[in-house]
């Protein structure tokens, strides 16, 4: 398992490495120069505004640098000579181990090197009388305050994890399809229709872009819901993805 | 009234978009079912575009009614989502295997579409035209203009140099939708500063269009380039190999002559030496054909037509070479010349049967090179003869596969200012049908 791990991570750590460098130095960018326009509260103000654009585009961010892979490896014939060699199940487990640690690894670093470049570069927000007067509402906002550190390492990690989940629909349908542009887009308009789904139904606090940044809505309307109705509604949708090629359409991961 | 203005111009900005990509990506000549559901599908896209969403206590859908006058999104951000969306809405709609034809095919769409929308907006513009005038003429104009383009050879020209697979040609085919996008973001996608500002972005489109133009002649040189030494390499080796046989006989001509030379010296008598040189003079001498082809001045095409001499032998088909043509010499290169005479030849072995003879003949008349294949068939009228060079007609059974040879032939004569030649001919009591080329 070492070896297969090891084996899929040589195949895909320049797309990660690339897409995590210029992530990073994009959000670090964008978390030191966007927030001069602003008027802050708190320095993590300056994270939220650089890192605003992410969040509509993150699951590109995940699929894109991982899911060619497979794409190519079934297009290519390569997966007939690994079946051989490796159980497909085992051969798959381990691709998709290595795509979400990867996934994990795109989201996890550019959100926490913005976060300690908002915290330790910029200058230290003062707060005025008249803004300290306004009401402050913020999603858990004693950690926010008090631990901004912890704040945004917490959320680093869960977006993180959101990424591992929209990666998976695209590792589904790079296992099944063969539409190289379906497989590539798809969570992301995934993401757009159940955005405009939920909003229409009024129930724009359980979307998956609400779980992935909080702070898109009022902090009134953010629940323990929002967090996890957006990740479950995507997880029902990658099992139901998988049943309806997998059982419905037959179609399956390598042809002979 | 503005919800019918409104209506109106999505459906003409769906239908410019269906042109375009029906133009650039269709390979069909007849229609199918679901053909009939690409414009629904852009339509919607395009209203997708232009909606402007409330999604808070109430939900509203509103379509502003300007804005809109130089694309169909009034944003970068959804202008990329709109070719996203016409991306994914390609990519399965027309199945295509290549991903790279399929992006590059729909950057060449939106180039058209960005392009013949900006230069109608432009011209409405100096016209005077503003409002509701500079918004559906210009869109009116636009449909004109892509309806206008779809009977000239430039969609088809474009789907051939895409389908090439030529970077340089897919390059070339973004560069100009990422140059439009760049525009319409630098002018807020706001028709009053783009009027404004026509000069300066008609030069910069014109000096975009001189560097492709030039970037494509490069290109074009270049891919002649490797197609001549794919000939070289495919056709030289043979007339080598035809070459290498000739020589392996001049052993047997020395043999031959020392032993005529003997057979003198031993004769008794003058009649005696005569019969002894006849019967060692029987069976010398080189095959007409292979004199002929050793005495063609271009080696490509020499082998070319050895390769089709034994392809013929193997069908039982006979040929006759008379090649008095200097290939060489003319403005036509020598990999066009191996285009024409394979079609040519092609036609004729595939028309003949067991013990036919093709006859091919060149000649030079005064600057033109000629060329001629006969083969025997039963005689064709004139109209007969134009009919076979009409794209997709064929008299060979799958009909899917072939027609494209003689349309294809016309077009390289039509390129070099050439003309074809057809006529029946009778040779021995049989009718015999030429095509021919005569070529600068």
């Amino acid at each position: 398992m070492w070896n297969l791990i090891k084996s899929e991570w040589k195949k895909i750590r320049l797309p990660v490495l690339a897409s995590a460098f210029l992530l990073t130095t994009a959000a670090c960018v964008l978390s030191t120069t966007l927030y001069k326009s602003y008027t802050l509260q708190y320095s993590l103000d300056a994270w939220e505004i650089g890192t605003e654009i992410f969040s509509l585009l993150f699951p590109l961010f995940v699929v894109m640098p991982l899911c060619w892979n497979l794409y190519y490896e079934r297009r290519n014939n390569f997966m007939l000579y690994v079946l051989p060699r490796v159980p497909a199940k085992k051969y798959l487990g381990a691709k998709w181990l290595v795509y979400a640690l990867s996934a994990f690894f795109i989201l996890f670093v550019p959100y926490l090197l913005s976060a300690l470049c908002a915290l330790y570069i910029n200058p230290p927000v003062h707060l005025n009388a008249s803004a300290g007067s306004a009401a402050f509402d913020h999603v858990f906002l004693n950690t926010f305050t008090q631990n901004p550190l912890l704040y945004a390492l917490l959320l680093s990690c869960w977006k993180g994890i959101i990424g591992i989940l929209v990666m998976s629909l695209g590792f589904v349908f790079s296992m099944y399809l063969k539409n190289i542009f379906v497989i590539l887009t798809g969570p992301f308009v995934y993401v757009m229709l159940e955005n405009f789904v939920l909003s229409i139904l009024q129930l724009a606090q359980y979307r998956l872009v609400v779980a992935f940044e909080p702070t898109c809505i009022s902090s009134d309307a953010v629940s323990a819901g929002s967090f996890f109705a957006g990740p479950a509604l995507l997880a029902a949708a990658i099992f139901l993805t998988v049943f309806f090629l997998k059982k419905v359409r037959k179609y399956t991961v390598v042809t002979v | 009234m503005e919800t019918i203005i409104i209506v109106l111009q999505l459906c003409l900005d769906a239908a410019m978009l269906t042109l375009c990509c029906e133009s650039v990506f269709r390979t069909r000549n007849t229609a199918k079912m679901k053909d009939f559901f690409l414009f629904p599908v852009l339509l919607v896209l395009c209203m997708a575009s232009r909606s402007v969403i409330t999604a808070g206590n109430e939900f509203h859908i509103l379509f502003p009614l300007s804005g809109f006058e130089l694309a169909p999104a009034d944003s970068t951000v959804i202008l990329l989502f709109l070719m996203l969306g016409v991306l994914l809405l390609n990519s399965l709609f027309y199945g295509a295997e290549d991903n790279g034809f399929v992006f590059c095919g729909t950057m060449t769409a939106f180039s058209v579409y960005l392009s013949v929308r900006s230069i109608n907006v432009a011209f409405f513009a100096l016209l005077g035209a503003d409002g509701p005038l500079l918004s559906m003429g210009s869109r009116i104009g636009s449909l004109l203009f892509i309806f206008i383009l779809l009977f000239t050879p430039v969609f088809s020209w474009l789907q051939r140099a895409l389908r090439s697979g030529s970077f340089t040609v897919r390059l070339i085919s973004a560069s100009i939708a990422i140059f439009m996008i760049m525009t319409l973001t630098v002018f807020s996608f706001d028709v009053t500063a783009f009027s404004a500002h026509m000069g300066i972005t008609a030069a910069l489109l014109l000096i975009l269009l001189t560097a492709d133009s030039i970037l494509l002649i490069f290109d074009q040189r270049r891919a002649q380039e490797r197609r001549h030494i794919h000939m070289i390499e495919q056709y030289v080796p043979i007339v080598e190999e035809l070459i290498s046989q000739v020589r392996a006989r001049q052993h047997e001509f020395n043999n031959r002559l020392l032993a005529i030379e003997t057979a003198i010296d031993s004769a008794n008598t003058l009649e005696e030496a005569k019969e002894n040189i006849y019967l060692l003079t029987q069976g010398l001498g080189i095959n007409p054909n292979d004199q002929e082809l050793l005495l063609c001045d271009s080696k490509i095409i020499a082998g070319m037509l050895f390769g089709k001499m034994k392809q013929a032998e193997a069908s039982g088909v006979r040929m006759e070479m008379e090649l008095h043509a200097l290939f060489k010499k003319g403005s036509v290169p020598e990999t066009e010349w191996i285009e024409l005479l394979g079609i040519l030849l092609d036609n004729a072995i595939e028309a003949s049967s067991g013990k036919d003879v093709i006859y091919i003949k060149s000649r030079q008349c005064e600057k033109y090179t000629e060329l001629l294949v006969s083969n025997p068939s039963a005689a064709l009228s004139n109209t007969e003869f134009m009919e076979l060079f009409r794209k997709g007609t064929t008299t060979k059974k799958d009909s899917a596969l072939h027609g494209f040879g003689l349309y294809n032939l016309m077009r390289i004569t039509e390129r070099y200012h050439g003309r074809i030649i057809t006529r029946n001919e009778s040779v021995d009591g049989r009718n015999y049908v030429v095509f021919g080329v005569l070529m600068p």
